[in-house]
C-alpha cells in the first residue's frame, strides 16, 4: 500500500541539521512534489531516501524489492565525459550482480530503443553527451533512469534552467508515468508542481506544508 | 646500425618495457584523467618512494617495498577522506611529502654504500632487467584484464558512481580495486620513467587521445598506440644523442600534443567514431 515510510527522520551534517523529526508515508503510484527554500533538505531527503546517505536518526522503509530510478541534477555533470547518448542509456541496464565480461543483451537494447522512442530522443542516439543541449541531457538521464523499469522514480530539479514548453513537457510526461509508478519530484516550479503532482510537501528542516489531493 | 641497435637484449628489454608500458598507460591514464584522479597518482607515486627506501634498508626488492606503500597510501587517502570529510587535495598533500620523508630517511639509515636513488626518480628504461619485464608483463595482464572484463561497470563507476550505487552495486569495492591498479600501474612504470613523470606518461597520451575521440574504449586504445610511437621514437632518439630517455620520451609526447592540438583534427575525430559504432559497438 505505501512504497515509502518514514518515521522520525533526522539527519545532521557534523553539527549542521538539515532535516529533523521527518514523518512521511508515500502512497504507490502517486505522484510527490517537494518544495522548500534553498539549504531547506531536499537533495539531503532524496539522497537519504535512495540510500545514499545514512540518516543520523530515525529510519526509512522501502517497500520490498521496488527498484528505484535515480534522475540527479544534469548540470552537476562532466559534460565532456567521453560517452554518447546510447552508452548513457544502457548504464540503467547494468545487473546489480557484476559478472566478468558480461555485455548487454538484445533485450537490454531492444528497451533501450523503445524509452528513447518514447522519449523521442532516438536520433541522438550516437550524440557525445557534451552535444546535447540541458533539455536534451535531461530526457537522456531519465530515460537511463526509466530503462531499469523502477517502481518508484526520483527526480532532483529536472527542470531547473529549461524553457517553458520543454518544463510543460517534462511534467506531463511525468504524471504520465505516475499511473504505473511513484514519482518523486524536488523543485522549485510551484505552479507545474501545484498542476502535476498529486501531493506536495514543502520542506524547511521539518516538513512544514503538506498539501493532499 | 638499425639492426646492431636493436641486437642489443638491453634495448630489446628497453623496447619491451615501452609497449608494456604504454599499454598500461593507455589504459589506466584515461581512467585518472576522467576520474580527476592526476594528484591522486601524483601523490601515490611519491608515497611509493617511501616504499623504496624501506625496500632498501630491510634488503628485499625496492619495488615491493614501493609497491606496500603505494596501495597503503591509495586506500588511506580514501578512507581517511570519507571517515573525517577532510579535502583529499590536503591528505594527498601530506602522504605526497611524507612518502618522499620517509624514503630519504630510510636510505640514511641503510647500513653501507648509499644506493643510486635517481633511477627511481627519473627512471632508467635502459637497465631493465628480463625478469623485471616478465614481472611487467604479468602485472599488465592484471591489469588489463580488471579492466576490459567488467568495462561497462569501470565507466558507470567513472560518469556517475551514485547511480551506480543506487542500483546496488557496491561503489566501495570497485573504488578500491581501482585504486590497487593504479597503484600497481604507478609502481610498473617507476623503472621505466621514474617518479617523477609518471604523472606525464598518465596524462599526455590520454589528452592526445581525447584530440582523436569521444569514446573511452578508443580512448584506451588510442592512448596505448601513442604511447608506443612516441617511447619508440624517445628511445631512439635519446640513444642517437645519448641523452636521458624517460625526458626525452616525455617531452616528445608533450610537443607532440601541442602539433596536433593545434592542427584541425575535427575530421579525423569524425571517422573514428564512425569506426567506433560499425566495429567496437558489434564486437
Ligand atoms: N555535504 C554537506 N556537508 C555539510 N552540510 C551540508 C552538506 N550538504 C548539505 N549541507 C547542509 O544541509 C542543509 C540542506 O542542504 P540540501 O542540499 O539538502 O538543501 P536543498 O533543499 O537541496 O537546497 P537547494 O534548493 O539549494 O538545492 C543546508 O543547510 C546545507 O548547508
Ligand atoms: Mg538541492
Amino acid at each position: 500500500m505505501y512504497d515509502i515510510d518514514i518515521e522520525d527522520l533526522s539527519v545532521y551534517y557534523g553539527s549542521v541539521c538539515a532535516l529533523k523529526n521527518i514523518n512521511l508515508k508515500v502512497k504507490s503510484q502517486k505522484f510527490l512534489g517537494i518544495t522548500g527554500p534553498n539549504g531547506g533538505g531536499k537533495t539531503t531527503f532524496i539522497k537519504v531516501l535512495l540510500g545514499l546517505l545514512k540518516p543520523t536518526r530515525g529510519s526509512v522503509f522501502i517497500k520490498r524489492d521496488s527498484v528505484i530510478g535515480y534522475v540527479p541534477q544534469y548540470v552537476f555533470f562532466d559534460r565532456r565525459f567521453p560517452i554518447d547518448v546510447l552508452d548513457t542509456i544502457l548504464m540503467g541496464r547494468l545487473p546489480n550482480k557484476i559478472r566478468l565480461f558480461q555485455g548487454f543483451s538484445v533485450e537490454d537494447k531492444k528497451c533501450v530503443q523503445e524509452v528513447m522512442e518514447y522519449l523521442r530522443i532516438r536520433d541522438l542516439s550516437n550524440r557525445q553527451i557534451g552535444q546535447l543541449s540541458g533539455g536534451q541531457m535531461q530526457k537522456v538521464l531519465i530515460a537511463r533512469a526509466l530503462v531499469s523499469d523502477p517502481k518508484i522514480l526520483v527526480l532532483d530539479e529536472p527542470a531547473a534552467s529549461l524553457d517553458s514548453s520543454t518544463k510543460k513537457e517534462i511534467y506531463e510526461m511525468l504524471h504520465k508515468l505516475s499511473k504505473d509508478k511513484t514519482i518523486i519530484v524536488v523543485s522549485h516550479d510551484m505552479e507545474e508542481i501545484f498542476s502535476y503532482a498529486d501531493n506536495v510537501i514543502f520542506l524547511n528542516k521539518t516538513i512544514q506544508h503538506y498539501k493532499n489531493e | 646500425m638499425v639492426i646492431a641497435f636493436f641486437s642489443y637484449t638491453f634495448i630489446q628489454n628497453a623496447f619491451m618495457a615501452a609497449v608494456l608500458a604504454s599499454i598500461v598507460c593507455g589504459i589506466i591514464g584515461p581512467i585518472i584523467v576522467e576520474k580527476h584522479l592526476v594528484s591522486m597518482s601524483g601523490g601515490i607515486a611519491h608515497a611509493s618512494f617511501g616504499g623504496i627506501g624501506f625496500g632498501y634498508l630491510l634488503g628485499i626488492e625496492p619495488i615491493i617495498g614501493g609497491l606496500i606503500f603505494s596501495i597503503g597510501a591509495s586506500l588511506s587517502i580514501s578512507t581517511i577522506k570519507k571517515k573525517t570529510n577532510t579535502n583529499s587535495d590536503i591528505l594527498i598533500g601530506m602522504f605526497w611529502a611524507v612518502g618522499m620523508a620517509l624514503g630519504i630517511l630510510f636510505i640514511s639509515l641503510t647500513p653501507g654504500y648509499p644506493p643510486d636513488m635517481t633511477s627511481y626518480l627519473f627512471g632508467d628504461i635502459l637497465t631493465v632487467s628480463s625478469l623485471y619485464i616478465k614481472i611487467m608483463l604479468v602485472l599488465s595482464t592484471l591489469i588489463t584484464f580488471s579492466i576490459i572484463s567488467i568495462f561497462n561497470y569501470w565507466r558507470a563507476y567513472l560518469f556517475d558512481e551514485e547511480f551506480l550505487k543506487v542500483l546496488g552495486i557496491n561503489i566501495l569495492r570497485l573504488e578500491r580495486v581501482l585504486f590497487i591498479l593504479i597503484s600497481l600501474s604507478i609502481v610498473i612504470l617507476i623503472k621505466v620513467v621514474g617518479i617523477i613523470l609518471i604523472i606525464a606518461l598518465l596524462t599526455i597520451p590520454p589528452a592526445i587521445a581525447k584530440l582523436f575521440t569521444d569514446n573511452l574504449k578508443s580512448m584506451m586504445i588510442i592512448s596505448s598506440f601513442v604511447g608506443v610511437l612516441f617511447s619508440f621514437i624517445g628511445l631512439f632518439i635519446s640513444y642517437l644523442y645519448n641523452i636521458p630517455s624517460g625526458a626525452t620520451i616525455i617531452l616528445l609526447s608533450v610537443i607532440g600534443y601541442f602539433i596536433l592540438s593545434m592542427l584541425k583534427i575535427n575530421h579525423t575525430k569524425k571517422i573514428i567514431n564512425y569506426f567506433n559504432r560499425q566495429v567496437i559497438r558489434k564486437g
